[in-house]
C-alpha cells in the first residue's frame, strides 16, 4: 500500500511551479494582446487615419484662403447694428417676457390635447378592430345577419357605439388642430418682435458661411479623444469613426458559383476620396477619379452608387486589404514598387483580379454589348476599328460581329484580276509587296524553319495559289477606258476626289494608316492590270457585288488617267522576287500529313496513305492539298471562297476570351509573366512563338498569322479582348438598347460598314476632352484616326473637305436623305472638290442610313409633311430686308449653277450649300437653330453667327426680335427653293446631268515624301 | 549539388521511399533496436531532420512547399512523431533488461509513492495549457489561415489535397477502388483499433512499456501507423504535386509533367499476354475475373486457416480460435494495401478483380 501523502512529499518543488506558471502566463498575456493588436491593426485603418490628417491640413488651407476673402468691413458693420437692435430690443422686453409666458401655456395645452386625441384614436382604433372581428367578418364572407335577431341587435348596438366613439375622436382631433393654430400664432408674434435680429443674424452667418462650414468640416476631420474611444477594440461594436465602408449594389450579382451574391465593392474604404472634387493632386488612395463627368460623379451617367469600382476594375471588392483585393500593377516597374512598398504578390486563388489600369477601357464592354462604339471610349472604339480593319473576326467567332461581311477582298472571280505569280510572293510574303498590307504574313513565321518544314511551307504555299485559281469562276470585264491617260492628270483626280477616305498611297503619308477601312495602293501598280482596273474604278460591284467600294462618277477620261496614275506605282523590288516552282513530292508528301488525320481515310496507315496519293492525278493532289491548307489556314474567314463561305473561322472564339483563366492560356517553354495580357501582348508580337523549342508534329503547328502590329495597336487590342468578358450584367445596369437606339446602331454598322467616317465627322465616334484637358492635344490628333481621316488633307481649312454630318439627325429631311444616298451625284457644295461617291447600295442599307439619321436627331418619322413655306406681307418684306442686310447672298447662291472659276477655287459660293435646295431638305428648326448658333449646329463652318448671344445685328426690323427675326430668314429661305421648284423641291435640271467640280491639285511631289514621309512611317508602322 | 539533389528526388520515389521506410524500421526496431534507444540516437536523428530541413531550404520548390501553411503543421509533426516514438522505446529497452535481470519495471518502482493531484497534476497541467494556448495563438498571428476563393467547379485546384490527416486514406486512392480506398479501409481502420483490446489479451505490458513481451503487437500496430498513414501523409503532402503526379522534394511542380500510367488487370495478364483463350478476353466476367476472385477468396478465406496451421500457429493455441481469426483477418486485410503498392509497382497491376460492369474491382 502506498503511503499517505504529506505535503513535503510534492512531486514538482511550489516555487518552480509558480515561477513557471508566472511565466507562461506572462508570455500568454502578451501574445493574447498582440493577438487582439494584430485583429484591430488592419491596413485599411492607416489609410482612413491619414486621410483625416490630410484633409484636415487640405482644409486648414482652404480655411486660411477663405479667411483672407472674408469682407470685414461689412461684417463689422453687420455686428454693429446687430447690437444696435440688441440694445433697442431691450426697451421691449417686458412684452417680450409676457409673450414667452402665453406662448408655454398655450404649448402645454397643445401638448395635452394632442395626448388626449391621441389615446382616443388608440382605443378607437381596437374598438374598431373588435367590432370587425364580431360582424366584419360575417358579412365579408357573405353571411347575413338576420334582422330582428338577438345578434342583428348587438351589432346595431356596437355600430352606433362605433359611430359615437368616432366622433368623439373628431372632436378632439379638432381641439389639438385648435390648439396648434394658436400657438403658432403666438410664435408668430413673436418673431416679429424679433424679426430685424434674426434678419441681421441670417446675414452674418451668411457673409461667414465659407469659413463656418470649413471649421464644421475641419472639426469632422479632427481624430480627437472621443473619436478614438470610439474606434478602440471592442467599443467599435457600437459606431466607430475609422469604419470598412462598402457600396452594395442590388442590380449588379457577383457569381459565387452556385449563388449569386449583390456586389460589395469595398474599395472606398481606402479610396476615400475618389468621387469627391478637389482631391486630384492628392496621393493614393485618395485621388479624386480622373474623370468625374464620365465616371462616378453625381451627375455622371455612372454614379458610385449604382455601378461601383470593380464592373469597370475587377479586383475583388470585398476585400479591403491592398494585396488580397487583387490589385494589378500596370507593368514590371510598378510591380516592382508595390512589392517593396505593399509586399504586393500576385492573388492565385483570385480570378476576377483588376484589370491593369491601361485596359481599363475595354471594361466598357461589360456593360455596353449592344453597340458597336462605346460613346467617349476613345482607346476603346480605336481598338474596334482595328478589329475591324484587321479583320479579327474573320477567323475569331466575336458574338455582336457575326453579320459583319468578311474583310478580304472576295476571291470568287480572282482570276480576272490577280496572275498565279502575284498571288505566290504575295501570299508568300505580303510585306515585301507593301509595308502596309493588311494582309497578315502566313507563311516562314519562325515556327517552320527547318528544312523540311520550310519545303512543306512551299508546297503548300503553291497549292493555294493553284486552288484558289482553279475554283475561281470566268470574269470578263464589260467596259474598256479609253487608251491612253496621264499620270499627272491621273494623280491630281485621285488626290481630290476622295479615293485618300479610304485608301493609303505613300506619297500622300498624313491619311495613311495600317489597317485602314481599303487597301493600300502605293504599289497596286504591280498587281493589277489595266483593264480590270478600269472596270473597277467604273463600277466596282460589276466583278464583287458585296463591296464597299463606291463608284465616284469618274469620266471615261478620268478612269484612263487614274488608271495610268496607279498602274506607275510600281513595286520593282517585288516584281523581281523570284517565285520558283512548286515541288509536287512534297506537295504529295504534305497531303498525305493531312489525309493521316482525315475521317474519310481512317483508319489510315502511311502505305494506304501513300497508295491513295499515288493513284491521284497532279490536278487532284493540288487541289486536295490547296483546299486542306486553305482550311487550316483559314484564308476563307477573310476571303470569301467557293464552297466555304458559311464555315466557321479557323481560330478561337474570342467572346468571353477576358475571363478565359490565364492557366488554359499556353505559355509554351516560354519564361515570362503568366498573365492574359502578357500572353496577348506576346501572341500579337509574335504570333509563333509558343512553339519555340516545343516538340510538334508540323500539322499541329501554330497557324495565327503575323499582323505586324506595333506596340500601340497591340495594346489596345490587349483592352479590347480583356473587355470581352463572361460578366452576365443585365438591366437595369447594363446598357440595354431601346427601340430608338437599336435603330440608331443598326444604322450606324451600315455607316462603319461603308466608312462614311473616313471622310465625315460622324456624330458619336468619338469625343472631344474639354480644352485644358492634360490629354486634349493627344486627343485631338487622334480624332481623325476614328473619324474624318481625310480631313488630315484640308488640316488648314477643313471647310474645303467633306462636311461635317454632326447634327445631321435633326437637320435633314429622311427622304431626301434616301434620295441623296441613291444619287449624290448633284452636289451642295460646287467649290469642294472630294466627291460624295454613289454606293449603290442594297435598298434595306439605305433604309438602316435613312432611319439612323432620322432618329438619331429625334425627329418624327417618317417625316411630317412637306408643307409650303408661310412666310408673306409684311413678314416676308422683314425677311428680305434681312437676306439683304446679313449680304446672305454673298456666299450662298440662289438657284445658281454655273460658278466661277475663283468660286470654285476657294470663294466663299463654293462652299456654301445653294440657298434653293433648303426646301425639302432642311428641317426649319434646324435652320432657326443654325441662324442662332452655327459653331454649335456645324463645328467649324465658316457662316458667321448674327445674333450673338441672342441679340439683333437688326433692331429696325421686325421690332428687333431675334427670334421673329431668325423663324423669318428660315421661312424666307425656304420660300426661295419652294418659289424655283414650283411648289416642289428642286430637281436636278435637266441639262445638268453632270456637276462635278474641276478636279483639284495635289501637292507636288517634292514636299511631301520626304519629311512628312519620314515622320509618318515613323509613327504608323512599327 | 545537382548530383546529390537527383539522388534524393529519386530516393524519395514512391516504391524506393516505401522500402527504404520498411528496412529502417525493421533496423530500428530489431537489430538496432538498443542503440536507437539511446538518447544520442534521438539527438542525431532530431539535429539531422532538421539541418535536412534547412539546407533544403535553400531550394525553391521545397521551401514552398515545407512553408505552405497547410504544411508547416506536418513538418512539426515529424519531430513530434520522432520523440513520441523515440520515448516508449527508450523506456522499453530500459523496462526490458529490468524484466530481465527480474527487476521491478520503471514504473512499478515509481508508482509506489503517491503524488498530489494539487498541485503536482492540475497545476502542470493548468501550465501546459497556457503554453499550449500561447503557441496557438503565436501561430495563428504568424501563418496566417490558408483560406482560398469560394469553391469553383471549373476551377479546382490542382492537385486537389485532402486535409493533411487525410492524406495517407488520398494515397490509398492510388491504389484501391474508392469503395474499397474511400470506405471500407478506412472503417476497418476504425474496427480495428476498437476491437484491440479484445483481441489482445496479453496481460504484460499493462502500464509500463516493453517490447520484447510484444513484439508481435507492437511491430503491426507501428508497422500500420508509421509505414502505412505516417508515410503516405508525407508522401502525399511533399511528393505529390500537380495531378496526383509524383515530385521528388527538390522538383519544380510543372503542371505539364507527364507520367506513364500503364496499368494491367490480372486477368489481362491470364488471357492476353499468357495466351489462355487464343488471347482472347472471355466475354462473360465470372470466367474472366475466376482467377482473380479465386485468389482473393483464398486469401481470405484460406489464408487465416492456413496461417493458423502454419506460421501462426503459437498464435491460434494461445488466442483461440474466435479471437485468433478476427485478428488475422483484419491483419490480413491490412496486409493487402502493401501487396497491392508492390505488385503494381513491380509488374503494374491494376486489378486483381476487375468487373466494371457492376462498378466492383479489387
Amino acid at each position: 500500500m502506498a503511503k499517505n501523502a504529506s505535503p513535503d512529499d510534492k512531486f514538482y518543488k511550489s516555487q518552480t511551479l509558480m515561477k513557471a506558471f508566472g511565466i507562461s502566463s506572462v508570455i500568454m498575456l502578451i501574445f493574447t494582446l498582440w493577438m487582439v493588436l494584430d485583429d484591430f491593426g488592419r491596413e485599411w485603418k492607416k489609410y482612413q487615419v491619414n486621410f483625416f490628417n490630410y484633409r484636415k491640413g487640405k482644409i486648414e488651407k482652404q480655411i486660411e484662403e477663405a479667411k483672407q476673402s472674408l469682407d470685414e468691413n461689412k461684417i463689422k458693420e453687420l455686428k454693429d447694428k446687430l447690437a444696435q437692435v440688441d440694445a433697442a430690443n431691450k426697451e421691449k422686453a417686458a412684452e417680450a417676457k409676457k409673450l414667452a409666458k402665453e406662448l408655454v401655456k398655450l404649448k402645454t395645452d397643445r401638448v395635452n390635447k394632442v395626448d388626449k386625441y391621441q389615446a382616443a384614436k388608440g382605443r378607437y382604433d381596437v374598438s374598431k378592430y373588435e367590432f370587425e372581428n364580431v360582424y366584419g367578418h360575417k358579412v365579408a364572407h357573405g353571411e347575413k345577419i338576420e334582422e330582428g335577431t338577438k345578434l342583428s341587435d348587438k351589432e346595431r348596438k356596437a355600430r352606433e357605439a362605433l359611430s359615437k366613439e368616432w366622433e368623439k375622436v373628431q372632436a378632439l382631433s379638432d381641439a389639438a388642430n385648435n390648439a396648434q393654430m394658436a400657438e403658432d400664432a403666438k410664435n408668430a408674434e413673436m418673431a416679429k418682435l424679433d424679426a430685424e435680429k434674426s434678419e441681421l443674424e441670417k446675414e452674418l452667418k451668411k457673409s461667414q458661411a465659407t469659413v463656418e462650414r470649413l471649421l464644421a468640416a475641419k472639426s469632422n476631420s479632427e481624430i480627437n479623444l472621443t473619436k478614438l474611444l470610439r474606434s478602440a477594440p471592442i467599443l467599435d461594436l457600437a459606431n466607430p469613426v475609422f469604419k470598412v465602408q462598402q457600396v452594395v449594389i442590388p442590380t449588379i450579382r457577383d457569381d459565387v458559383y452556385f449563388a449569386q451574391v449583390q456586389k460589395v465593392d469595398r474599395c472606398t474604404t481606402c479610396h476615400l476620396a475618389i468621387d469627391t472634387p478637389g482631391f486630384e493632386d492628392a496621393p493614393q488612395p485618395y485621388r479624386t477619379h480622373p474623370n468625374l463627368e464620365l465616371m462616378l460623379g453625381a451627375t455622371s451617367p455612372h454614379p458610385t452608387e449604382k455601378v461601383g469600382c470593380t464592373v469597370c476594375h475587377s479586383g475583388r471588392g470585398a476585400s479591403v486589404d491592398f494585396v488580397r483585393s487583387a490589385h494589378t500593377p500596370r507593368n514590371e516597374e510598378q510591380k516592382k514598387e508595390w512589392q517593396k512598398k505593399y509586399g504586393w504578390h500576385e492573388m492565385h486563388h483570385v480570378i476576377e483580379k483588376m484589370v491593369p489600369l491601361q485596359y481599363t477601357e475595354g471594361q466598357c464592354r461589360v456593360c455596353h454589348r449592344e453597340t458597336e462604339y462605346v460613346p467617349a471610349a476613345q482607346k476603346l472604339n480605336k481598338a474596334v476599328q482595328l478589329v475591324r480593319g484587321a479583320g479579327c473576326y474573320g477567323c475569331h467567332r466575336i458574338q455582336g460581329w457575326d453579320h459583319i461581311r468578311k474583310p478580304a477582298p472576295s476571291l470568287k472571280r480572282v482570276k480576272g484580276k490577280l496572275k498565279h505569280d502575284w498571288i505566290v510572293r504575295w501570299v508568300r510574303n505580303p510585306k515585301s509587296f507593301n509595308d502596309h498590307a493588311r494582309m497578315p504574313s502566313q507563311f516562314h513565321q519562325g515556327n517552320t524553319e527547318s528544312p523540311e518544314y520550310t519545303a512543306f511551307q512551299e508546297a503548300e504555299l503553291f497549292a493555294i495559289a493553284d486552288y484558289v485559281l482553279g475554283l475561281s469562276e470566268d470574269y470578263k470585264v464589260s467596259y474598256t477606258a479609253p487608251a491612253g491617260g496621264n499620270v499627272e492628270r491621273g494623280r491630281n483626280v485621285f488626290y481630290s476626289v476622295g479615293c485618300l477616305g479610304c485608301h493609303g498611297m505613300e506619297e500622300f503619308p498624313e491619311g495613311r494608316r495600317r489597317f485602314g477601312a481599303a487597301p493600300d495602293l502605293s504599289t497596286v501598280g504591280s498587281k493589277l492590270n489595266r483593264e480590270w482596273l478600269g472596270q473597277w474604278l467604273k463600277n466596282p460591284r460589276h466583278y464583287w457585288k458585296d463591296t464597299a467600294m463606291p463608284s465616284l462618277r469618274l469620266t471615261d477620261a478620268e478612269i484612263a488617267d487614274v488608271s495610268a496614275y496607279l498602274l506607275s506605282k510600281k513595286n520593282p523590288t517585288f516584281e523581281q522576287l523570284e517565285v520558283g516552282e512548286a515541288d509536287f513530292d512534297k506537295q504529295k508528301e504534305v497531303l498525305e500529313l493531312y489525309l493521316m488525320r482525315d475521317p474519310k481515310m481512317a483508319p489510315a496507315t502511311k502505305a494506304k496513305v501513300h497508295q491513295f496519293v499515288e493513284g491521284l492525278s497532279k490536278k487532284e493532289v493540288v487541289d486536295r492539298l490547296g483546299k486542306n491548307a486553305v482550311t487550316r489556314y483559314g484564308c476563307y474567314g477573310c476571303h470569301e471562297i467557293s464552297g466555304m463561305e458559311t464555315m466557321p473561322g479557323s481560330g478561337v472564339e474570342l467572346s468571353e476570351h477576358g475571363s478565359k483563366l490565364v492557366n488554359k492560356f499556353d505559355f509554351g517553354l516560354l519564361d515570362m509573366e503568366k498573365s492574359v495580357a502578357s500572353w496577348l501582348h506576346q501572341k500579337f508580337k509574335a504570333t509563333r512563338s509558343f512553339d519555340k523549342g516545343v516538340v510538334k508534329e508540323y500539322l499541329d503547328l501554330l497557324r495565327m498569322p503575323n499582323y505586324h502590329f506595333d506596340e500601340e495597336q497591340r495594346d489596345s487590342l490587349v483592352t479590347f479582348i480583356l473587355g470581352l468578358t463572361a460578366q452576365k450584367i443585365g438591366a437595369p445596369s447594363a446598357k440595354i438598347l431601346n427601340a430608338r437606339e437599336s435603330q440608331i446602331e443598326e444604322g450606324s454598322r451600315v455607316v462603319h460598314q461603308y466608312n462614311c467616317q473616313g471622310c465625315h465627322i460622324v456624330e458619336g465616334m468619338y469625343q472631344s476632352l474639354p480644352e485644358g484637358h492634360p490629354d486634349f492635344e493627344k486627343h485631338e490628333k487622334e480624332k481623325w484616326n476614328l473619324e474624318g481621316r481625310i480631313l488630315t488633307y484640308f488640316s488648314e481649312d477643313e471647310t474645303k473637305g467633306p462636311p461635317p454630318l454632326v447634327t445631321e439627325g435633326s437637320r435633314v429631311r429622311s427622304e431626301w436623305v434616301y434620295n441623296f444616298l441613291n444619287n449624290p451625284s448633284w452636289k451642295l457644295r460646287r467649290g469642294i472638290k472630294v466627291r460624295m461617291p454613289s454606293y449603290n447600295m442594297p435598298t434595306d442599307e439605305n433604309n438602316k442610313i435613312t432611319t439612323h439619321w432620322a432618329r438619331s436627331g429625334n425627329l418624327e418619322f417618317p417625316n411630317a409633311e412637306l408643307k409650303a413655306p408661310e412666310i408673306s406681307g409684311q413678314r416676308l418684306e422683314a425677311a428680305k430686308a434681312l437676306w439683304n442686310k446679313l449680304q446672305c447672298g454673298n456666299c450662298h447662291t440662289v438657284g445658281q449653277y454655273a460658278l466661277s472659276a475663283d468660286d470654285l477655287e476657294g470663294g466663299s459660293k463654293g462652299y456654301a450649300p445653294d440657298i434653293t435646295r433648303s426646301y425639302g431638305r432642311l428641317n426649319k428648326e434646324w435652320i432657326i437653330s443654325l441662324l442662332k448658333n452655327p459653331q454649335k449646329m456645324v463645328p467649324g463652318t465658316r457662316m458667321p453667327g448674327f445674333w450673338p448671344e441672342g441679340n439683333s445685328p437688326a433692331p429696325e426690323i421686325l421690332g428687333g426680335d431675334s427670334q421673329k427675326q431668325q423663324d423669318a430668314l428660315a421661312d424666307y429661305v425656304l420660300l426661295l427653293g419652294y418659289q424655283k421648284g414650283g411648289g416642289k423641291p428642286v430637281t436636278m435640271p435637266s441639262d445638268l446631268n453632270r456637276l462635278e467640280p474641276p478636279v483639284g491639285q495635289a501637292p507636288s511631289a517634292e514636299n511631301t515624301d520626304t519629311k512628312d514621309g519620314e515622320n509618318n512611317d515613323s509613327k504608323t508602322d512599327s | 549539388m545537382g548530383f546529390i539533389t537527383d539522388l534524393i528526388n529519386y530516393l524519395c520515389r514512391p516504391a524506393i521511399l516505401f522500402t527504404l521506410s520498411c528496412v529502417a524500421f525493421y533496423l530500428g526496431l530489431f537489430p538496432y533496436r538498443e542503440k536507437l534507444a539511446k538518447k544520442s540516437s534521438l539527438y542525431t536523428i532530431l539535429v539531422s531532420m532538421a539541418v535536412f530541413i534547412l539546407i533544403s531550404m535553400l531550394n525553391p520548390t521545397f521551401r514552398d512547399v515545407v512553408t505552405k501553411p497547410d504544411n508547416v503543421p506536418i513538418v512539426l509533426m515529424l519531430f513530434l512523431l520522432t520523440f513520441f516514438c523515440w520515448l516508449p522505446l527508450n523506456k522499453a529497452v530500459k523496462n526490458d533488461k529490468l524484466i530481465e535481470e527480474g527487476k521491478d519495471v520503471e514504473n512499478k518502482q515509481e508508482a509506489k509513492e503517491l503524488v498530489f493531484t494539487w498541485p503536482d497534476l492540475i497545476f502542470s497541467e493548468f501550465i501546459c495549457a497556457i503554453v499550449v494556448w500561447s503557441v496557438l495563438l503565436i501561430w495563428a498571428i504568424t501563418i496566417r489561415a490558408p483560406l482560398e476563393e469560394p469553391a469553383n467547379p471549373v476551377e479546382t485546384p490542382n492537385p486537389s489535397k485532402a486535409p493533411w490527416y487525410f492524406l495517407g486514406l488520398q494515397e490509398m486512392l492510388v491504389y484501391y477502388d474508392p469503395w474499397l480506398a474511400g470506405v471500407v479501409f478506412p472503417t476497418l481502420i476504425i474496427v480495428g483499433l476498437i476491437v484491440l483490446p479484445y483481441i489482445d489479451v496479453n496481460p504484460k505490458g499493462n502500464g509500463y512499456y516493453c517490447f520484447k513481451d510484444r513484439k508481435f503487437a507492437i511491430t503491426t500496430y507501428l508497422f500500420g501507423f508509421l509505414i502505412l498513414w505516417v508515410v503516405l501523409i508525407v508522401l502525399g503532402t511533399f511528393l505529390r504535386g500537380p495531378n496526383w503526379n509524383f515530385y521528388g522534394p527538390y522538383e519544380v511542380w510543372d503542371l505539364h509533367k507527364l507520367e506513364v500510367l500503364r496499368n494491367v488487370n490480372l486477368s489481362e495478364y491470364i488471357f492476353r499476354f499468357g495466351g489462355l483463350n487464343g488471347g482472347k478476353l472471355p466475354d462473360f466476367w465470372l470466367f474472366r475475373e475466376l482467377v482473380g476472385i479465386i485468389l482473393v477468396i483464398g486469401y481470405m478465406f484460406a489464408g487465416p486457416v492456413i496461417l493458423g496451421k502454419t506460421v501462426m500457429k503459437s498464435f491460434l493455441e494461445k488466442m483461440g480460435k474466435p479471437r485468433f481469426y478476427i485478428m488475422v483477418v483484419i491483419l490480413l486485410l491490412m496486409a493487402s494495401l502493401p501487396i497491392k503498392m508492390i505488385l503494381r509497382w513491380t509488374i503494374n497491376l491494376k486489378y486483381i478483380v476487375a468487373i466494371p460492369e457492376y462498378f466492383f474491382n479489387i
